[in-house]
Order: C-alpha cells, then sequence, then structure tokens
C-alpha cells in the first residue's frame, strides 16, 4: 500500500519486530499505522507514549473504524 | 471497495472480491496479532473467522440467550459441514494455531465445540436434507447412503460414541433395500451371512423384514453389526416377524 501522511495522535506506532505483512493487514483494515526506527520507538515507549500498537488497542481502533464505516454506509 | 464492506461481508454479491481485499493470509495475520496475548476479547465484534459456508463472521461475547457457533475439527466438518453453514472449522488451513486453541478453550465468546446435542440436532435434520427419497436407486439415496457410512465410520472413533449410541437407536438413520431410512430399533438385519441367500432375502423382504441397505461401507457394517439382527439367528427372523405382523 503507498504510505499516507497522518497527525502523530491519528496513527499507531508498531515496535520494530511487527512484520511488513502484518503491517499491511492492518492497513488492509484502514489502519494508519507507522513503524519508525528502533531507536525512536524505543523513547516513545520510554515516554509510555499512548498510541503504541497493541493487540488491545489494535482491536479498539478497529472497532472505531468498522463503526465509522458502517454509519457511513447506512446514515449516509 | 472499502476494506470494511470486505469484512463485514455484506454485500454477497461482492464475495469474490473480498479475497482479494481481504484475504486468508491477512485474516490469519490479524488474528494472530489480537491473540497474541492470549485474550479472546482482541477478536470480540471484528469479522474475522471463516464460517462452513465460506462467509466470515465476527465472534461476539457468550449471552444465555445468543446462539453459538459449533467448532468442527477436520474430522467432524467432513460428516457435519453440511447441516451447519454458521460453523466454524477448526483447521490449520482455516484458523492460525493460536486461534484454535483459545476458540476450544474459551467460553467467554459465542463459540461451543461440537456435542451431543448439536450431532442430535443434525442427524433429525438428516431425512430433510436429503429426502424424500425416490427410490433405492436414486441417486440422492446413494449420496445418503455414502453420508450414513462415513457417518457411522466417524462414529466408532468419536468420543462421543457411548453417549450418541443410545440417542441414535430411535432416529432413522439407517438406509434398507427398499429405499426407506429405518431406526436400529426397528430390527434391521443385517446384510452379513446372506451371501447364496438371495432368495431368502427376497422372501423375508416381501414378508415385511428390512435389510441394510448394501451399499453401507463394510467399515460401517462391521460397526453396526451388533446393533443388527441377523439370519442365523432364527429367534430374530420369528421376533421382528412377529412384531410386523403385530404392528400391521
Amino acid at each position: 500500500m503507498p504510505p499516507t501522511y497522518h497527525r502523530y495522535e491519528d496513527v499507531l506506532i508498531a515496535p520494530p519486530n511487527i512484520t511488513m505483512a502484518l503491517l499491511d493487514a492492518f492497513a488492509s483494515v484502514g489502519l494508519a499505522v507507522t513503524q519508525p526506527p528502533k531507536e525512536v520507538y524505543d523513547l516513545l515507549h520510554a515516554l509510555q507514549c499512548h498510541r503504541l500498537l497493541t493487540p488491545e488497542l489494535a482491536h479498539a481502533t478497529i472497532l472505531v473504524r468498522l463503526s465509522d464505516f458502517l454509519c457511513r454506509l447506512f446514515f449516509h | 471497495m472499502s476494506p470494511f464492506l470486505s469484512l463485514t461481508n455484506l454485500c454477497p454479491a461482492q464475495k469474490s472480491d473480498i479475497s482479494i481485499a481481504l484475504g486468508r493470509n491477512k485474516r490469519h495475520l490479524l488474528l494472530d496479532y489480537l491473540l497474541s496475548t492470549g485474550k479472546v476479547e482482541s477478536i470480540i465484534d471484528i469479522p474475522l473467522v471463516e464460517q462452513v459456508d465460506g462467509s466470515i463472521v465476527a465472534l461476539s461475547r457468550r449471552t444465555n440467550t445468543s446462539l453459538s457457533h459449533v467448532l468442527l475439527e477436520e474430522l467432524d466438518q467432513a460428516i457435519f459441514h453440511r447441516f451447519d453453514p454458521y460453523a466454524i472449522p477448526i483447521t490449520r488451513t482455516n484458523l492460525p494455531s493460536t486461534a484454535i486453541q483459545l476458540l476450544k478453550s474459551t467460553s467467554l465468546l459465542d463459540v461451543e465445540p461440537l456435542g451431543v446435542d448439536h450431532i442430535i440436532s443434525y442427524i433429525t435434520h438428516v431425512p430433510c436434507y436429503f429426502g424424500p427419497f425416490p427410490g433405492a436407486s436414486s441417486s440422492i439415496f446413494v449420496q445418503y447412503v455414502s453420508w450414513v457410512s462415513e457417518f457411522f465410520e466417524w462414529l466408532q472413533h468419536s468420543p462421543l460414541e457411548n453417549i450418541l449410541c443410545d440417542h441414535l437407536h430411535k432416529h432413522s438413520l439407517l438406509p434398507v433395500n427398499s429405499g426407506q431410512l429405518k431406526p436400529i430399533s426397528s430390527g434391521v438385519f443385517s446384510t452379513n451371512h446372506t451371501h447364496n441367500r438371495d432368495g431368502l432375502v427376497q422372501f423375508l423382504q416381501r414378508l415385511g423384514l428390512s435389510f441394510l441397505h448394501p451399499g453401507v461401507s463394510a467399515l460401517a457394517q462391521k460397526y453396526l453389526d451388533p446393533h443388527l439382527k441377523s439370519l442365523n439367528n432364527p429367534h430374530d427372523v420369528l421376533t421382528v416377524r412377529a412384531t410386523r405382523t403385530l404392528n400391521s
């Protein structure tokens, strides 16, 4: 998928061990995920950034995207 | 197409596009990741699981009133898939191994392993699914004979065999020579030991005795034999004939 640009608070920040295939799968369901270099990720982790990708956050974000999509589909 | 259209499977006509937009590999990757902490809550309400009919479903939190999806192991799937399009095959091709383990053990989601009640329900609907049978040589009857052979072959290896066996006696499952289905309890005769006794078999059939259809596989016949009547036992012939006469 081609890269897109978002505000910092709108993206999920993936750790370096997340594979490109999984990032692509996230993109396929409409999630904006960025994967910074390890040093940047470690820094954000140390700062307890609340956008670090976890299964729980991915689940919640997919649900929001799904809900937005269904609203657009049925009410517009 | 929007990725969510593919996820929700809202447009059956676009089913072929779904696999392009979010194929099995991507679904497996997402399931694997979401379940990587061992919490099944992480997949609730996200359509990622493929049902027997090929459509994608979102698993929900189990409630007292909701119907659960039946989990079918590989061997179960071959026998029961046709009766339950909403069942979920728990095979390595359909689900990643993380998901298989968690779905089999969870009590939180609306999934449950195949149990006796499910099987009885499937069996009850078997005549509706296959029948009515126009005759013993009809293709639908031949298909049924093949299915019931597989069913009894499956049953002898099933951990539920002992419990199921009692229930099955009263269900019309056995295909007989006349092209009908009879319950085991009705006194169906084995076709073993009938070699060179065709004349006798035909005579007894005219008297109303039922013989297991010869198309039933050898393995299934072997399993069924202890439950069937035998021509070698004159007492069986007289008892079944007397019951038929009393009932007619």
